[in-house]
């Protein structure tokens, strides 16, 4: 069976969560070890910083896993730091209605 | 159980309908064991139907979302994997119509029900959170409907949902979801 082409890639740069390509993968739960490192930091009572603003595509498998990330750390008392590309629409629309889970859910579009 | 079941856009009376082109692009099931063809279908349709809209990255961006999630819902609620699923896109005169035609059982068209029942009795925005309260905390596997939502909230689409029961077999239905966008909303993507 042929392998599947690598559209996205994920890297950790101080402490931030870099996520670029396409990401639509099929389940939320697919998502689990791309947001790991997030949720071991929510589980350290540390920040977790996320950078999306390379990201050409979130579907809502992935829309859902990001609400799950951020739902736990407001468990947690936690804030989350997202940075985001104001001049792609669908991270802006998702961004702002993702906010509304979060009061310390700090967005910066760069 | 009601067989037959319309909400939204197929409600409404056919007006000014006429199709300017169309583009009908057909999905054997079996293909789509590789997820990523969903994503890769997506794209090019999008990038062919965004050709001639002003600003056609954003434009293909936007298709491309909306025929994802249509496409990969019309997937995850098929139940018989030798079935086709019906990928249609047709430029109007005044907006642009996508719409996903699938094969499901009555299990599916239950459930589909009681969804068309929500999106009747509550708001986008209410919709959005509680579905992703209750679906993120539980942490359950599926996305139960979120992509509707999503561009129901996110995108102020007009969503419509027919459920029609086959003819060749009563246990089987054909749902067809559509997503039609105003072209100024599509130019202001």
């Amino acid at each position: 069976m042929p392998q599947q082409p690598i559209d996205h890639s994920i890297e950790i740069i101080d402490d931030t969560l870099y996520l670029s390509g396409t990401f639509r993968l099929k389940l939320p739960i697919n998502y689990a070890p791309i947001f790991l490192s997030l949720k071991e930091r929510i589980a350290n009572k540390e920040t977790p910083i996320l950078n999306i603003k390379d990201v050409l595509f979130f579907n809502s498998a992935g829309i859902v896993a990001l609400a799950a990330l951020i739902i736990s750390a407001r468990d947690q008392d936690i804030p989350i730091i997202v940075y985001y590309d104001k001049d792609k629409a669908w991270q802006r629309r998702s961004i702002v209605s993702l906010e509304r889970l979060w009061k310390k859910m700090e967005t910066n579009g760069v | 159980m009601e067989k037959n079941h319309v909400y939204g856009a197929y409600n409404e009376e056919e007006k000014d309908t006429e199709t300017d082109s169309r583009v009908d692009f057909v999905v054997p099931l079996e293909l789509m064991d590789h997820w990523q063809r969903c994503s890769m279908i997506s794209n090019f349709l999008a990038s062919t139907h965004a050709v001639g809209f002003n600003n056609t990255d954003k434009v293909s961006s936007l298709f491309s979302i909306i025929i994802n999630e249509l496409l990969e819902n019309a997937v995850k609620f098929s139940r018989d994997r030798s079935k086709l699923i019906m990928l249609s896109l047709k430029q109007r005169k005044n907006d642009v119509c996508i719409e996903a035609i699938n094969t499901t059982d009555e299990t599916q068209v239950t459930k589909l029900n009681a969804f068309i029942e929500r999106l009747e009795t509550e708001t986008p925005e209410d919709l959005y959170i509680h579905q992703l309260e209750s679906i993120a905390v539980v942490n359950n596997p599926h996305t139960s409907g979120m992509g509707l939502i999503m561009l129901l909230h996110d995108y102020h689409a007009n969503l419509g949902i027919r459920v029609v029961p086959r003819v060749d077999d009563s246990h089987c239905y054909d749902v067809a979801i559509s997503v039609s966008l105003e072209h100024d909303v599509i130019e202001a993507a």
